[in-house]
């Protein structure tokens, strides 16, 4: 997303073009509806969440100041109202032992992946995903869906940036080993 | 990062970018938009925040020079209307001047009613700034 864009839209709707706030909704509605997914996963309340980010960006947008990304602004409002959220309601999940890889090596998780079809390659990426931990599962989609820099998470979840490298470190394992599991659990079936 | 890593790194990349973002439902944006248009302009504050510490500062130092109308700092007396630094001298007498003015007013007034009465203006000051920023439909600057 080109951050010109993006301010020039703010601008717009700063000097009294409200409509142009839809564009700003428009680019941003997949990514914001995403991280709120990935971290409360129920459809309903992940709209809710990233409705109440976009209102609260629009009616604070006089004190958006250009530093960050509007996206990184946007995403960290999302971010910290569906972690506050979460919070009150945490559902239950089995955590991924990251240390299961059996006698599969990661090489050979990688061969397995790419002969499977596309749909079939979506499914376990997702399943694997959504398996990890909410905060983790924001953080995969905002580094490998959106592009997103160490410093742009970082500000974004308020992590430190090693923080944020180490829990990257850690997810790419989680996702190995839950791939892993996921090919076995397939192979018996 | 070494290469195996770093080739793990990317297989994760190139597989997680496979899968589709979620979408929210199609009448997100007109749902948001309708809140929106119902809304004020987001205007720009008339004052902006360093203008108010600016104020505060101002209005603080008033207030001290009010409290402690008599005092010294690095050696330079600031006694109200006495002596000061030569090269400001013409500036600090005529400023001076004005706060003994000033202070005067306020001789029968205890601390805790200067106080009050700073706080107050100021109230008024936040609350005029508030009122104009969601009643005029048209950005404005004064500052």
């Amino acid at each position: 997303m080109n951050r010109f864009e993006d301010n020039y839209f703010i601008e717009q709707v700063l000097s009294g073009n409200v409509s142009a706030y839809s564009s700003l909704v428009d680019r941003h509605k997949d990514m914001a509806f995403s991280i709120a997914f990935k971290v409360l996963r129920i459809q309903e309340d992940a709209e809710e969440v990233a409705q109440d980010a976009f209102l609260k960006a629009y009616q604070n947008l006089d004190k958006f100041k250009h530093e960050a990304k509007f996206s990184t602004w946007l995403f960290r409002i999302v971010y910290n109202t569906a972690i506050s959220r979460t919070r009150k309601k945490r559902p239950d999940f089995s955590p991924i032992d990251e240390r299961t890889m059996g006698n599969l090596t990661e090489d050979d998780i990688h061969e397995n992946l790419e002969q499977m079809s596309s749909e079939e390659q979506q499914n376990m990426v997702t399943a694997a995903i959504d398996r990890l931990p909410e905060d983790e599962s924001a953080i995969v989609t905002l580094f490998y869906m959106d592009d997103n820099s160490i410093d742009d998470i970082s500000e974004i979840t308020g992590l430190s940036r090693s923080n944020v490298k180490v829990k990257l470190f850690r997810i790419r394992k989680k996702l190995s080993a839950e791939l892993h599991r996921n090919m076995l659990n397939q192979a018996m079936a | 990062m070494t290469t195996y890593d770093s080739r793990n790194e990317e297989f994760i990349r190139r597989m997680v970018q496979r899968t589709a973002l979620k979408k929210p439902s199609d009448d997100f944006t007109s749902r948001i938009m309708e809140i929106v248009m119902a809304d004020s302009i987001p205007a720009k504050s008339y004052i902006s925040n360093i203008y108010w510490y600016l104020i505060a500062g101002a209005a603080s130092v008033a207030v001290m020079m009010m409290i402690f109308p008599s005092w010294t700092l690095f050696d330079l007396d600031f006694s109200a209307g006495t002596a000061s630094p030569e090269k400001f001298a013409g500036m600090l007498n005529s400023a001076t001047h004005m706060m003994s003015g000033f202070t005067a007013l306020f001789t029968g007034f205890k601390n805790g009613s200067v106080f009050l009465l700073v706080a107050v203006a100021l109230g008024l000051l936040f609350g005029i700034d508030q009122v104009l920023k969601k009643f005029t439909p048209d950005k404005h600057f004064i500052f």
